[in-house]
């Protein structure tokens, strides 16, 4: 098909979609970002536009290059991303008690924020290939479930609670579309209960705190508990209509932690109300039916697969970050894309979108 | 493609009804949670941003305390209440806010710009309490307290503080505490202090920063606009720090600061087997109350620039040619390495000729014809000059490198010197010069570039008594336990890396020698003698400056005294089952063997006493076992 063919079928409306949230964010982030005397504490919003800028520019990449190229490569890719994590491991640079980053050169990268693409990519590739038809047994399903435990374990241990259990979410999310018999569902249950006491072990004592502090927020009064409660009040004083824009006072007077990254969506529930918050969720909501829709009309298995994986990725960051701070959900640290501060997220949702175009873009051809 | 993952287009369908209706379903979910927070209960979340008076406060928490071996208390803490206030509480309306800060100013006698300053920034965050003034008196506290209403975002919290009920004994071991400092409070190391915190400064109190700490708590409480509590709405208590157990004994640390007496100068008693820290002193030293209570800058500076430096731990931090007590070492390296044996005989004529230059022995007059023992009895120069002569600096320093010197003995202090044991290549590296044989004379005497801790010393001398052998990390804290007096943690004796080979019978003819130093006709220690135990030990004089011609020979006290020699000893008890070990500096003393030696024999002696009466108390038990089972 040539160039002019397929920019017929470009879908522009998923890129109006992404423009609208960014600027809500970036706005959001603008008023994160100054202090009760209205002086500007950091560059955070305008730091935040340029990797948009950069977003778009591999949001285009991606939907330049065909998608199957990423099922014929995906182990590949998979493989790549996996050195990567143990790299951290073994010489990453340690922030905040947690190795994450890796520097090359100038750049400092987040694997694990890629390797949540990565295994989309390869559990997508590997149900492909599967011999097995769902509904899945358990022997269909081992492969899967040990591609998907390497890079938790890798990223558990850094330790990054909340993207571990988001690699998992998508590795599940596909395996739920595909569908599984019920003796695996009731032996997952009975597996579950079994390493529970295993994964408390690993966890860091920080984390141990927040998922106590969740279930019981008396016990950290002055640490995470109160971030939680502090979050409450900034979203519930918002009302309906909001304090106003740039009026929020929890979020200038510094009552609330984070502001700039996992706490975003209080600032704006605080000054933009629950019409505010309606809106943005609605937004949300329609981004992932319009993910929703490109699988539905894909080509082949792999794309309406790995389509799902992606929008699941959006999902699980959208309902877990949500909440998390509206006190719903323990606070893991996983941001709400396009609003909260940070590189590596803007970066993910813009591949994201970029391979959901791709495979969008690509829905006739052969 | 295989065809396996393939569905038919029915089931798809399915699939993506279920993925709407979860993602409907969820969404929803969020819905309702902001419906409930924003519009059921919004409201009441308004009302309570409006009026943020949440406040988090912390608990602190008790300070560890620090007992020595026997229980008795080192450091403690007492109560004390610091003035705190909270920012974003304080009016901010001009001149009202201004004749606030002067009444408070009034109250806690302080400048109304430094509190305003206090009041100023974002960091930390506004809503959480700030240090105003540390140690409040009661009539302070009692203003404050009475006039709350008046002053809002002003309060009185407790923070004990640190007591040392010994006062300036063991004071500059212990070290001392002081407030955190902006700077050290926004660095990593520190994340988890508040503004208001003390810090171990010095001394065991630094060292044991982390044991010494514990955990503090937090409360959060609902206040009402005039900062009165009206609810508790969380709690959590804080730890105490856990409590420390020291190896030193404060009966033998108080006979060994007595026996320094006015002079200037450090005595370590070591276990010989444990390496345990019996009693370490270091004179002048300083009132760790003093420092913690808080000091102006002229009294700091009058205590920092004293010419006598009583900040400085001297048996860790000060260094001292060892003069003659570095014979031990050399007359061991000999007869290891072969070149010299017990019947090695060299003639003294009161000074060895080499490249154009007498090197002195400081008997004038000569020892005549001298072997090993002899030579370390009566201290004769001119037999070691030799000795080095044949050993030569790389492996004096090999041998003194075993034993310990040039490198900080690993004790739980922070601060510890290595001292300095040079070698060619030493010289090379930091003078860019080659080695002088002339300069190995002057290290066989223990002068030169050689340089030792008092600490030092008194392991190399542990290590050299001791019948197994083994050199030990000299350890001051013994045992961790906590606020209930649990045990957490039992600091075990731990041999230092470098294994001692050397053969028994050298071993002996030394000690041997060491005793004749003690109790020989001509030995230079006597004063060292204890009654009822035997003891041995090394003299040393070592020489601070090099005397003018007719300040030879003169009895000490006619010198000026910052010119005067150092006088050291170190020795050991009992000669035939080795217990403790000793060593005694006494900064410009003169002569070792008359003002060190004493030293060291009141603390042996203090230390027989005490462990006689240990095993007193031991066999008495044991006889009234025997009498009962008799019975």
């Amino acid at each position: 098909m040539s160039w002019k063919a397929r920019a017929k079928h470009f879908d522009l409306g998923l890129v109006f979609l992404l423009l609208i949230l960014s600027c809500m964010g970036i706005m959001a982030l603008w008023s994160a970002s100054h202090g009760a005397g209205g002086q500007l504490v950091a560059g955070y919003a305008l730091r935040q536009l340029r990797w948009l800028g950069l977003g778009l520019v591999a949001m285009g990449i991606f939907a330049a290059i065909d998608y199957r190229y990423l099922q014929t490569n995906a182990y590949a890719i998979y493989v790549v991303l996996v050195v990567m994590l143990v790299l951290v491991l073994t010489m990453g640079k340690a922030s905040m008690g947690a190795q994450r980053w890796l520097t090359v050169g100038p750049l400092r990268i987040q694997p694990s924020e890629f390797m949540k693409i990565g295994i989309a990519i390869a559990i997508a590739h590997a149900y492909t290939q599967s011999w097995a038809r769902p509904p899945y047994t358990v022997k269909a399903l081992l492969w899967p479930a040990i591609i998907t435990a390497i890079p938790v374990g890798l990223i558990v241990v850094q330790p990054d609670l909340g993207t571990s259990i988001l690699v998992m979410g998508v590795a599940l999310s596909i395996t739920a579309f595909q569908g599984v018999r019920r003796k695996v569902v009731g032996l997952c249950m009975v597996l579950m209960l079994a390493g529970a006491p295993l994964f408390w072990s690993v966890l860091k004592g920080y984390q141990r705190a927040r998922i106590l502090t969740f279930l019981d927020p008396e016990r950290d009064p002055t640490g995470a508990g109160y971030h939680i409660i502090q979050s409450k009040i900034a979203i519930g004083s918002g009302q309906l209509l909001g304090k106003g824009y740039m009026k929020g006072t929890q979020s200038h007077l510094r009552f609330l932690p984070e502001r700039h990254t996992d706490f975003i969506f209080s600032v704006l529930a605080e000054e933009w109300g629950f019409v505010g918050t309606m809106l943005v969720l609605g937004l949300f909501m329609l981004l992932l039916f319009w993910g929703l829709d490109i699988a539905a009309k894909a080509k082949d298995t792999f794309g309406r697969l790995l389509a799902v994986g992606l929008t699941s990725i959006l999902f699980l960051h959208v309902v877990v970050n949500i909440g998390m701070v509206a006190g719903l959900l323990p606070v893991v640290g996983v941001p709400l894309p396009l609003f909260s501060y940070g590189g590596s997220s803007v970066l993910t949702t813009f591949v994201i979108a970029g391979i959901l175009l791709s495979i969008r873009l690509r829905r006739f051809s052969r | 493609m295989r065809p396996g993952a393939g569905l038919r287009r029915a089931d798809l369908r399915i699939r993506f009804i279920c993925c709407m209706v979860v993602l409907v379903v969820s969404f929803a979910g969020l819905g309702a949670r902001m419906f409930y927070l924003q519009v059921a209960k919004g409201r009441s979340y308004r009302y309570q941003s409006e009026n943020n008076r949440v406040r988090a406060e912390r608990i602190v928490a008790p300070r560890g305390m620090v007992f020595d071996s026997k229980g008795e208390i080192f450091a403690d803490t007492h109560a004390a209440f610091d003035a705190r206030v909270i920012p974003s509480e304080v009016p901010q309306k001009g001149e009202a806010t201004e004749q606030l800060i002067a009444k408070v100013a009034k109250i806690l006698e302080m400048e109304p710009e430094a509190i305003s300053k206090v009041l100023e920034g974002r960091s930390p965050a506004r809503f959480k309490p700030r240090l105003l003034k540390r140690r409040l008196t009661r009539e302070q506290m009692a203003r404050l307290e009475a006039r709350r209403s008046e002053l809002p975002g002003f309060m009185v919290s407790p923070n004990p503080v640190r007591y040392y009920p010994f006062g300036a004994m063991l004071g500059t071991t212990l070290g001392y505490i002081g407030g955190i400092t902006p700077k050290e409070l926004s660095s990593k190391e520190h994340s988890g202090y508040d503004g208001s915190d003390y810090l171990g400064r010095t001394g065991i109190e630094k060292w044991w920063e982390s044991r010494l700490r514990g955990t503090p708590g937090g409360i959060q409480v609902e206040v009402d606009a005039l900062g009165r509590k009206l609810a508790v709405m969380a709690k959590r208590s804080a730890n105490p720090g856990y409590n420390l157990v020291l190896s030193v004994d404060a009966r033998l640390q108080r006979v060994a600061e007595e026996a320094l007496g006015d002079d200037v100068g450090s005595v370590v008693a070591l276990d010989i087997e444990t390496g345990d820290v019996l009693a370490l002193v270091s004179r002048p030293g300083y009132d760790p109350n003093v420092i913690t209570r808080g000091m102006t800058p002229a009294e700091w500076s009058a205590l920092a620039n004293d010419p006598r430096h009583p900040i400085q731990n001297r048996p860790i931090k000060g260094l001292y040619s060892p003069g003659s007590t570095f014979k031990i070492v050399m007359a061991l390296a000999g007869l290891d390495h072969g070149v010299i044996t017990p019947l090695t005989k060299v003639k003294c004529g009161g000074a060895l000729y080499f490249a154009g230059r007498n090197y002195r022995c400081w008997k004038r007059t000569g020892h005549g014809e001298v072997d090993l023992a002899r030579a370390l009895e009566q201290s004769c120069d001119v037999y070691f000059y030799q000795l080095g002569l044949e050993l030569g600096i790389d492996t004096i320093h090999r041998y003194s490198t075993m034993l310990g010197l040039g490198a900080p003995t690993g004790i739980d202090l922070p601060g510890e010197k290595g001292g300095l044991v040079p070698s060619g290549a030493w010289k090379l590296r930091t003078k860019n010069e080659r080695w002088y044989t002339g300069e190995t004379l002057s290290v066989s005497i223990g002068q030169g570039f050689l340089l030792t801790t008092p600490l030092q010393l008194a392991s190399m001398m542990a290590a050299v008594a001791s019948p197994s052998g083994k050199r030990m990390v000299p350890r001051l804290v013994t045992r961790v336990e906590d606020a209930a007096g649990r045990v957490v943690e039992e600091i075990a004796p731990r041999e230092a890396q470098a294994a001692l080979n050397f053969k028994q019978t050298h071993l002996a003819l030394v000690r041997d020698a060491l005793r004749q130093v003690v109790y020989g006709a001509k030995g230079t220690g006597k004063a060292a003698q204890v009654e009822g135990v035997v003891v041995a030990g090394k003299t040393g004089t070592a020489q601070v400056v090099s005397l003018k011609e007719h300040e030879r020979g003169l009895d000490p006290k006619e010198i000026e005294w910052r010119r005067r020699d150092h006088a050291l000893f170190v020795g050991y008890a009992p000669f035939d089952d080795p217990k403790i070990a000793v060593a005694v500096v006494t900064e410009h003393g003169g002569h070792g063997g008359s003002v060190s030696g004493p030293v060291a024999s009141k603390v042996i002696a203090k230390w027989l006493e005490l462990s006689n009466e240990k095993a007193r108390a031991a066999s008495a038990a044991e006889a009234s076992k025997l009498m009962e089972a008799a019975r």
